[in-house]
């Protein structure tokens, strides 16, 4: 089975001043809040590894592919990938320029690179924080003709399907699936990465990350999803004991008076 | 002493409604947070000896009777307050009393003309320093445990703050307190600006670990609180022994920012996620007090910083770094390295400057030889001296199957305070001896640790005071 996990190395949020939240936008530099993988991303590329462990254990062949655009990862992230058993990790490479709210254009670098390479199952996160329009699974998919499932808690192998666990309206579905297609996981029991050794880092000190440009992005980007309007924004953390009453406290303060 | 007339003798004392006996009271009093105890909660395989009972004092006078009593029955007993714990120091005895000082918890005095506060012991200390900035103070005393922390354990425990670099540790910052002893003896030491007559006694307390009596008020001194007039900036600085050897520079300089941590490259990676840039250690400091004071001290360290490989990385590191620095607190009961099958944790020393840097070195070469299982091991020095500095160091395992973690464990500490005994430092910075380091102190301690044994016989003859903290048992 092969297999392609889409990630991305993104500005840690929870590290961002409240001062960088009242002006956020595209523009914001974030650099100083440090880079870390998004969190579905993170369960997306441990489910693979395990699938991977599957296939093994049952005497079939697997390999296992990390990819992303924009930087090459911090050094940190890739020679963990490649101790914790990923078999490539590739970067799209982009000059310059912000990736942020580009869901389509992103969806098509990955297509670029998914569609000679014959992947029975690709991998994402549902979303990443920064840019958060969780449309890139579904535009990877359509890319490359490919069913997609979102919202996904796990991925299980059931050769010659996979056995999907989603999350739906009234609790889980499962389903049983035949490759290839997309899945972009969500909210999942499997939240992290596994811990490598630092003698399994060392070894993989010795790899490198396959990196190629990043064609067909444009030089400069517009944004056809979101607007940045930077006058006048601010972000507000409500809290509520219950979702009525957080409800009610959002309608009042954004509507005037209403009754919970 | 049979358990029955235990808690009957002990509700006499004190009120039913006071002495729990409920397992799920007994084992939430009883957790601490050490490494290897927050994995086994997860796996299901911890096991702490159970004490009888909690008792929750409302006041002086219920210690001071509980304990008489106790001491009468030779009845172990534990004290505690706010439970934030990392050294086993909060474990009880099979069969014995934990005392719980938490509910003692109340603002008596705050003097405006002296400087002070006096509170009971089980006073959270985030409530004292919202109730001091309110006012426009604050006694500089912030440890990462701030969000759980009482008084009572941090003098215990010899606490110290994130921006001790100017306001001291606790020992620096508790002017008088109050304590009971093992037989029941209520002892004051008065508060005062400084005293010629004789052995400071605060100190028979700050640092006892409970072993010495049970700290019911104290009196903290505080200062002005101006977070306006601070001067902070970060900075990326290649290699840890220059980034010790400009804090060394910086300090016997004279200047005394309230904040200087230097993060090595590990922690830069797996902690601050690259902040830095690679290969680069991360350098935060600020300086606390009035403008003219932190401006000169901004300035005399960008002077000094020029004769390094620095990356200047401007103030909004700082501003996150306050903001989230004890978010790790939120985290504790989440199995976050237990879902990856490891055990992480903290250690922290201390040495003069000469040394610090060599073991920190030693550490981080000795132990990825010795350890398979690994996966990281880093340090940063967070609180500094005219002599020297501290190095807290950061590491994470892999759990082995069939393979208890505490051995792990034990093995990683144990590296750490071999080459620190080593070199002449100390083994333990601010967490304490708790009953996981108890076995080092006689060699940290050499020919004064006796001293140490005749404290307690003094005040606590039948031994009944948290045993296993700093004494080696000598049966």
């Amino acid at each position: 089975m092969k297999i392609l996990v889409c990630f991305k190395v993104g500005p840690d949020l929870e590290k961002v001043t409240d001062s960088d939240w009242a002006g956020f936008g595209p523009g914001a530099d974030l650099a100083y809040a440090g880079q870390t993988l998004g969190c579905f991303d993170e369960s997306a590329l441990e489910i693979a590894l395990r699938l991977k462990s599957a296939c093994l254990t049952q005497g079939l062949s697997a390999h296992c592919t990390a990819l992303t655009v924009g930087r090459i990862p911090p050094t940190a992230v890739w020679q963990t990938l490649y101790a914790a058993g990923f078999d490539c990790v590739a970067a799209a490479e982009t000059a310059g320029g912000k990736l942020e709210f580009q869901p389509a254009q992103v969806a098509g670098v990955l297509a670029g690179y998914a569609r000679d390479r014959a992947f029975d199952l690709i991998l994402t996160g549902r979303q990443t924080g920064l840019g958060d329009t969780a449309s890139v699974p579904f535009l990877l998919a359509e890319a490359l003709g490919m069913p997609v499932l979102g919202e996904a808690e796990l991925v299980e192998l059931r050769p010659p399907h996979l056995a999907v666990t989603l999350a739906a309206r009234l609790g889980r579905e499962r389903l049983t699936v035949r490759p290839p297609l997309t899945v972009a996981i969500g909210n999942s029991p499997v939240s992290a990465l596994r811990a490598v050794t630092l003698r399994s880092k060392l070894a993989a000190a010795k790899r490198r990350v396959e990196v190629f440009p990043a064609v067909g992005l444009p030089e400069q980007f517009d944004s056809p999803i979101l607007g940045w309007q930077p006058a006048d924004t601010r972000c507000t953390f409500w809290t509520g004991g219950s979702p009525a009453e957080l409800a009610a406290r959002v309608a009042n303060d954004l509507m005037g008076e209403v009754s919970p | 002493m049979d358990k029955k007339l235990l808690i009957s003798g002990l509700q006499a004392l004190v009120g039913d409604d006071r002495v729990l006996t409920d397992e799920e009271t007994i084992l939430t009093a009883s957790k601490d947070y050490i490494g290897f105890r927050s994995y086994e909660r997860f796996d299901g395989t911890f096991d702490v000896p159970r004490a009888a009972c909690v008792v929750k004092p409302k006041g002086t006078e219920d210690v001071s009777k509980v304990l008489a009593y106790l001491n009468e029955n030779k009845v172990d007993v534990v004290p505690r307050t706010g439970g934030s714990s990392v050294t086993m120091g909060l474990e009880p005895q099979c069969g014995g009393v934990i005392l719980d000082g938490s509910d003692m918890n109340e603002v008596l005095e705050l003097n405006e003309t002296d400087m002070w506060i006096t509170v009971r012991c089980g006073t959270p200390m985030a409530y004292i320093e919202d109730y001091l900035q309110a006012r426009g103070y604050t006694t500089g005393h912030s440890p990462q445990s701030l969000p759980m922390a009482h008084v009572g354990g941090l003098i215990a425990t010899r606490s110290i703050g994130q921006f001790s670099t100017l306001y001291g540790g606790i020992e620096d910052i508790v002017l008088g307190l109050e304590a009971v002893l093992a037989d029941g003896t209520v002892v004051r030491i008065k508060n005062n600006p400084r005293r010629s007559v004789g052995p400071d006694l605060r100190h028979m307390f700050i640092g006892s670990e409970g072993m010495l009596g049970f700290i019911t008020e104290a009196t903290l001194r505080f200062h002005k609180y101006r977070p306006e007039t601070r001067w902070m900036n970060a900075y990326g600085i290649r290699g840890m022994k220059n980034g010790l050897d400009f804090i060394r520079r910086l300090m016997t300089d004279g200047y005394r920012p309230a904040v200087v941590r230097l993060h090595d490259e590990v922690e830069v990676a797996h902690t601050f996620h690259n902040v830095a840039p690679e290969g680069y250690c991360l350098l935060i400091l600020l300086a606390d007090g009035p403008k003219p004071i932190t401006s000169a001290i901004g300035a005399a360290a960008e002077e000094l910083l020029k004769d390094y490989d620095v990356v200047d990385l401007g103030k909004k590191p700082v501003e996150s770094w306050i903001v989230h620095r004890n978010d790790v607190c939120e985290r504790m009961d989440q199995p976050v390295y237990y879902s990856q099958g490891a055990v992480a944790d903290t250690c922290e020393i201390s040495a003069p400057w000469s040394q610090i840097g060599e073991i920190h070195a030693a550490v981080k070469e000795r132990l990825p030889q010795e350890m398979e299982n690994l996966v990281s091991i880093g340090g940063h020095s967070s609180h500094s001296y005219l002599n020297g500095t501290n190095i807290y160091f950061t590491f994470g395992f892999l759990a082995r199957e069939g393979v208890p973690v505490r051995e792990d464990y034990m093995h990683v500490v144990r590296v750490i305070m071999e080459e620190t005994l080593k070199r002449g430092g100390s083994i333990a910075h601010h967490h304490g001896s708790g009953k996981y380091r108890t076995q080092w102190m006689p060699q940290e301690h050499g020919s004064s640790y006796p001293l140490m044994y005749r404290l307690k016989e003094a005040l606590d003859p039948n031994y009944i005071l948290n045993k296993g903290v700093l004494l080696v048992d000598r049966k």
